[in-house]
């Protein structure tokens, strides 16, 4: 089983949208898919139509392998289960500073899924944290949605200098262009300047009303337009990604 | 600990079947408001067609159902309510002919060797449903196949559980049993259902004789089963449906044969040889056609078997055999209605019945059970003999002498089955069937290398143009043939060895020894 993290530490940069996309992708490629929601916002779930998981409370997530099961659902889609998350996940950290072993905990909670699955993805929410130290060492790949704006550009060099003094391999990062507008001259030139200085995924994600009324349809972009630019965008981007494994 | 949690989140699928009264409206009526939940079917639309299957009901027993829809061949699967299509091939009639595809393998898996044949007219649809909660979300899915032949109609469906949502499930199969939808146990009974009359054909028919009826009505009973077994298969072999029916013609009659000279004592010494010689001549006229059947169903094997540039060789040899066989047919067909074969069966199968017009031997009055026993025994202590002298330099005499003892074996044992418990003789006739196999194989490169010899003694003259390439594929595949027989050959003791187990031989006293201390 292969983990994938879609992550950033700033919000609002799709991360979500990739998450469910690309879990989408990955599933109707014939791999058996779980996307894992660690985000308490509980998007995922919602574009799923899943209800928040109840069992999953406090800390059981990292304690109880029987109920961390028992709370997966599947999606209408073949191949694709979710694990919803729910407002007590908010306090990950609290619970994780509690623990011993803190660091690696989210990797063992995790193992109990491996044999089900050929791919897990990971939907992290915005914050650099015990949670997210959990999952940069975790996860095989971690997914980076980036803005060509200056601020996504100023949290993209603030992962990798975290990366570097923290000592994590920054060949894990996997960064991709999100919410594109070519329209936009600022756009095109910060796209351009983090090509020369990042190893950024070929495929760029363009903004698209496409990807904004999955939370009308309540599903991914490629179930209600399959032909759209996003929804082939997010495939592209997939196959990179399995390129690159 | 893994295994442990691996089925959390997961239900059973409910399989099902029902008449009439699971529809849409009809779940959705039952379901009611208050729940906050729905269901949805998406009805199908029906699709007239030809219903097949074998002689021997393969698809029927596998629960399967073959429908040929405007040329294209549906496979309905009534255990999962799933369907798959492939276009069919015209003329077609063996799973072999279809060439590639999810059907043809299906098929394929079923039976090789059995032709498919229309049974009746039917039509279906497929249709599929949802339990959908207040947010639309599916908790669990519903695929069900209906039949209808005139007014006669009936369901099959199955439910597709979602991880993680047990309870929808659960309500999902409660609102279809409130439909009067049952578990589905069987689907033997499709055709009848239908209004189908089709044969109920078995080649081992169950012997139905008691443990303390005498030998004589015991070997009565099993000779007047074969016999219509034999006269089942007689239409088949003169329509030319397909090569079992001569196969299953032949192993009847052996099996009658075979019985004659095993049950000594039963008949009178007189009455034994003439009617082994009766069914000897029954069978005689069809030895060619079924060593014919037999080279040409390994046709795809001998192609594999030989280099490229034999091949062409190959073929010219099966065109040959084809011609062959054509006239061999003709003759077993005249055969069989020159002799009235179903009249002298029927004769026969009478005979037996009524017992009237059969002497007793000395063995007549023994228990059928306690005779069949020491039968057996006495045919296991034999084999063992036999296998026991036989090593790497034992001539391929002896080897043919223990696959006919062996095949004694079996019918023995076959015949008497139903007096021992079920399982005992499933391991007995499991342990033997391997040595069986590994015999047959032997045998089968062995007929095949005599008949290639037959040719190429007595019918080159029939290749005129082709004889060198013909020359040259005869002699690669009996090289081929050759190297498989002393493969067969070197297998031979090490499967007696796994025959001859300690819990094999255990297995064999305890159920047929007759004697106290017999060992």
């Amino acid at each position: 089983m292969k983990i994938l993290a879609c992550y950033s530490n700033k919000g609002g940069v799709g991360k979500t949208a990739s998450s469910v996309n690309l879990a989408y992708a990955c599933a109707t490629s014939g791999m058996k898919t779980l996307l894992c929601d660690l985000d308490p916002q509980a998007a995922s779930g919602f574009y799923f139509r899943v209800k928040p998981s109840k069992k999953l409370k406090e800390a059981t997530f990292f304690k109880s392998r029987k109920k961390l099961l028992g709370a997966i659902r599947a999606s209408d889609f073949e191949n694709l289960d979710l694990l919803p998350a729910n407002m007590s996940f908010k306090d990950f950290d609290i619970f994780l500073d509690r623990m011993k072993k803190s660091s690696s905990r989210l990797k063992n909670a995790l193992k109990v899924a491996r044999s089900d699955y050929d791919f897990l993805i990971l939907d992290c929410p915005p914050n650099i944290s015990m949670l997210s130290e959990n999952v940069f060492r975790t996860a095989d790949r971690i997914i980076v949605p980036v803005i060509p704006t200056t601020l996504s550009v100023r949290t993209l060099e603030q992962l990798c200098l975290f990366f570097t003094e923290n000592n994590f391999s920054r060949k894990k990062l996997l960064p991709f262009f999100s919410m594109v507008q070519m329209s936009k001259k600022l756009h095109k030139e910060t796209m351009q300047i983090l090509r020369g200085q990042y190893d950024m995924l070929t495929p760029s994600v363009p903004f698209s009303t496409d990807v904004e009324r999955m939370g009308v349809n309540r599903a991914p972009v490629a179930a209600y337009a399959p032909r759209s630019v996003a929804a082939e965008a997010y495939r592209a981007v997939w196959e990179e990604i399995v390129a690159r494994l | 600990m893994e295994k442990e949690y691996r089925r959390i989140g997961f239900a059973e699928p409910f399989v099902f079947r029902a008449e009439n009264s699971v529809t849409g409206s009809r779940l959705r009526t039952t379901l009611g408001s208050k729940s906050g939940l729905t269901v949805s079917v998406d009805k199908g639309k029906y699709r007239k067609g030809q219903l097949l299957d074998t002689f021997e009901n393969h698809l029927l027993k596998a629960g399967r159902v073959l429908l040929t829809v405007d040329g294209t061949l549906l496979l309905l699967n009534l255990t999962t309510a799933s369907v798959i299509e492939q276009k069919a091939v015209s003329d077609w009639r063996f799973a072999g002919d279809l060439g590639v595809g999810a059907l043809a393998d299906e098929l394929s898996s079923l039976t090789r060797l059995r032709a498919f044949m229309p049974v009746g007219k039917a039509a279906f649809r497929v249709d599929c449903g949802s339990l959908l909660d207040d947010e639309k979300k599916t908790l669990a899915r519903l695929r069900m196949v209906r039949l209808r032949r005139g007014k006669r109609m009936l369901s099959f469906g199955v439910t597709v559980p979602l991880r993680g949502y047990g309870r929808g499930h659960r309500c999902l199969e409660r609102i279809l049993r409130d439909c009067k939808a049952r578990k589905n146990n069987t689907t033997l009974d499709l055709y009848q259902t239908l209004g189908i009359s089709r044969p109920q054909y078995t080649a081992k028919p169950k012997m139905t004789f008691a443990a303390t009826t005498d030998a004589r009505r015991a070997a009565r009973s099993i000779i007047a089963a074969f016999i219509a077994v034999a006269r089942e298969n007689i239409p088949g072999i003169t329509a030319d449906i397909d090569s079992e029916f001569l196969h299953d013609y032949r192993v009847s009659l052996r099996k009658i044969r075979s019985l004659l000279s095993l049950f000594q004592g039963v008949f009178s010494p007189a009455e034994t040889r003439e009617l082994k010689a009766l069914f000897s001549a029954m069978m005689a006229p069809t030895g060619t056609l079924r060593d014919l059947d037999v080279c040409l169903l390994g046709r795809e094997e001998y192609l594999a078997m030989v280099p490229a540039t034999s091949k062409e060789g190959v073929e010219q040899l099966f065109a040959f055999l084809e011609r062959e066989r054509a006239r061999a047919l003709k003759k077993v067909v005249r055969a069989l209605n020159r002799s009235g074969a179903d009249r002298e069966l029927k004769a026969l199968a009478k005979r037996f019945r009524s017992g009237k017009k059969l002497t007793a031997g000395p063995a007549a009055t023994l228990p059928a059970q306690e005779y069949g026993s020491r039968l057996i025994l006495k045919r296991y202590r034999r084999i063992c003999t036999l296998a026991a002298a036989i090593d790497r330099t034992t001539a391929d005499e002896k080897v043919h002498e223990l696959r006919i003892n062996c095949k004694k074996l079996r019918y023995l044992i076959e015949f008497f089955a139903p007096f021992y418990p079920q399982m005992d003789i499933g391991r007995l006739l499991k342990s033997l069937k391997r040595l069986q196999d590994n015999l047959g194989r032997f045998n089968d490169c062995s007929v095949q290398r005599q008949f290639l010899r037959t040719i190429v003694e007595e019918k080159m003259a029939a290749f005129a143009a082709h004889e060198v390439e013909v020359s040259e594929a005869i002699g690669a595949l009996t090289a081929m043939l050759n190297r498989r027989q002393l493969k067969e050959r070197r297998q031979v003791e090490k499967n007696f060895a796994r025959f001859d187990s300690i819990e094999v031989r255990a297995l064999f006293l305890k159920l047929f020894s007759t004697q106290k201390g017999e060992k």
